[in-house]
């Protein structure tokens, strides 16, 4: 068994600082592909749904999909959460959804998206950690 | 209109996150488990106790 765990971790592609960013990168635009990278192929299906799927939720209940570029401030402050989600980020905005708050489901929609921005980020510094072998 | 109610979205989200936290603190399938249940009671349940206390001052 441990003979087994052994070669499966000789055979991972970790162990670099190159690795690590690259994972962190590549987790970090699509949630899982980090760990997919690196073959942490569970930890990469669990991540990639349960983010995936917040973000489709929130997108779902027509959350607020904050605007970077808006010059406000507090906007910017969500867009920098929802940016953790990386390429669904843009993907959400390019839906256009009219966000509607006023209901207490768009508002949730906006901490569901935020909240899969927030997860992906913290997945992402774990790609980074597996990927330079501080982590397994 | 797309709807869901609060305890649908609180235990969706704690679903979610609970998961993620699990796998990425967690080495085995087993401790991970045992985390993310942990984790789900204590996301739904501590805001259900949190909501009863607010209760007296909600009217």
């Amino acid at each position: 068994m441990a003979e087994a765990a052994n070669t499966v971790r000789q055979s991972s592609p970790a162990g670099s600082g190159a690795w690590g960013v690259a994972a962190f990168l590549a987790g970090w635009l699509v949630p899982g592909l980090g760990h997919a990278l690196l073959r942490r192929w569970t930890r990469a299906v669990v991540f990639f749904v349960a983010i995936v799927g917040l973000a489709a939720v929130g997108v779902w209940l027509r959350g607020d999909i904050f605007n970077l570029l808006s010059g406000d401030p507090f906007e910017f402050l969500g867009s920098v959460s929802d940016l953790g989600a990386g390429l669904l980020y843009p993907l959400a905005r390019s839906f256009h959804i009219t966000a509607d708050v006023s209901r207490a489901a768009g508002d949730y929609g906006t901490r569901f998206f935020a909240a899969a921005g927030a997860l992906n980020l913290l997945c992402a510094f774990d790609a980074y950690a597996v990927g330079t072998g501080r982590k397994s | 209109m797309p709807n869901i109610s609060h305890f649908g979205a609180m235990t969706l989200f704690a679903a979610a996150a609970s998961a993620v936290l699990a796998f990425q603190s967690r080495p085995t399938n087993r401790e991970r488990l045992i985390y993310a249940l942990k984790a789900f009671v204590m996301f739904v349940g501590g805001a259900i106790l949190i909501a009863w206390l607010l209760f007296p001052i909600s009217r």
